[in-house]
């Protein structure tokens, strides 16, 4: 027997390779809905702070705004993003609704001084199966009567 | 002097082996195609966000701590009071008459970049000693930080051309990738600053104005024609003061 590889050997190398081979393109998939996931993030947070401004720009006590987003009629914030030639779904829906603690004072139904809401940003990340996954982001603040009298 | 058997390889091995290079290269290439590509998405994704954050951050602390009167929409940018000291970002102070005391302009202004693209540049002035800022100066030229250089220009558009991926466009009337706006009570936008008017010359013109702005910002990305990367946002912000 001269030196050499046998044919088992052969196989045996390649087969490894393979492996490497996916694990390689497996990690490139991933790191590719990383950075998506990081992306969708990021524009969730600025959907997010534009609630917190039109919370500090709605005067204490008015009535709620038609546009800001109820449990059954949430509002659409889109965002137009194309990436690679290619259009990129980037839609928010959101909600302000006054806070499971709060007593509605905040839309003018009650006379208490101070109120607490809660804000919802919905949206969805891919799977790496390829259907989606619904995320959401919630959190309340406490908001007062006095803090309007400075406008 | 030839010698049949001496370690070479047989037809079927060499069949086998190449069968198996081809699949084992074919493989390795379509990672080498997919990794330039996927590379290239991930790091458009996360320079857009990424610039556009950056950017946001400093427009976010001057518009939230200005007056909403102070600001001076023009056609290529706007200008606002800051009660920050020149160069900081420190703390305000507050006159004898218990209002903001100002320090200085903030300008943000658009300057020619490339064919689709316009920078936009910050710069500061000085405010004088009024208790009210009314009509700010001339941006100082060519002097000011630039927060962003691709910011899609005036009279352009990213749409849908006939082979279905997205283009930069000619299309006159469109405004630039960098405005700001004040939002009415009805959602409407308004181009116009809601305290440069009142009820006398406008009949029930506060019944519709907000203290709320809207800064829309579009940056566009050209590698090549056909891979055009933008993000449009849109960012509303109450001025505190």
């Amino acid at each position: 027997m001269k030196k050499g590889f046998t044919l088992i050997e052969v196989l045996v190398a390649a087969g490894v390779l393979l492996i490497a081979v996916l694990v390689l393109v497996t990690s490139y998939s991933q790191s590719l809905r990383q950075a998506t996931q990081t992306r969708e993030r990021q524009l969730a947070l600025i959907v997010a702070d534009n609630l917190l401004e039109r919370v500090h720009a709605h005067s204490y006590g008015q009535s709620k705004p038609s546009d800001w987003g109820s449990e059954k009629n949430p509002r659409t914030e889109t965002f137009f993003l194309v990436i690679d030639g290619r259009k990129v779904q980037a839609a928010y829906q959101t909600l302000v609704e006054i806070s499971a603690e709060g007593n509605g004072s905040f839309f003018g139904r009650s006379d208490k001084p101070f109120d607490k809401l809660k804000y919802t940003v919905l949206w969805r990340e891919p799977r790496p199966d390829g259907s989606w996954e619904p995320k959401n982001l919630t959190f309340e603040t406490v908001v007062w009567r006095q803090a309007d009298v400075q406008k | 002097m030839f010698r049949s058997r001496t370690g070479g390889f047989t037809l079927v091995e060499i069949l086998i082996a190449s069968a198996l290079a081809l699949v084992v290269f074919g493989a390795l290439l379509s990672v080498f195609l997919n990794s330039r590509k996927i590379g290239r998405t991930a790091r458009e994704s996360f320079y857009l966000s990424e610039d556009m954050s950056i950017a946001l951050r400093t427009l976010t602390t001057d518009l939230k701590s200005t007056s909403l009167s102070s600001i001076k929409v023009e056609s290529d940018g706007f200008s606002l009071a800051s009660p920050h000291t020149p160069g900081r970002e420190d703390g305000f102070e507050v006159t004898p008459y218990g209002g903001v005391k100002w320090k200085k302009w903030v300008h943000y202004r658009l300057e020619p970049g490339d064919d689709v693209r316009e920078r936009l540049v910050r710069s500061e002035s000085d405010i004088g000693e009024d208790l009210y800022p009314l009509a700010p100066p001339t941006p100082p030229a060519a002097s000011g930080k630039v927060l962003l250089n691709n910011i899609l220009r005036r009279d352009k558009a990213v749409e849908k051309s006939s082979d279905g991926r997205y283009r930069v466009i000619d299309k006159a009337g469109t405004p630039p990738g960098f405005t700001l706006r004040f939002v009415g009570r009805d959602g409407t936008r308004l181009e116009e600053n809601p305290a440069e008017h009142s009820d006398e010359d406008r009949p029930g013109w506060t019944q519709n104005t907000t203290p709320l702005v809207e800064l829309c910002l579009q940056i566009v990305d050209t590698p090549s024609d056909s891979k055009v990367a933008t993000l449009q946002i849109y960012r509303q912000l109450t001025p505190r003061n």
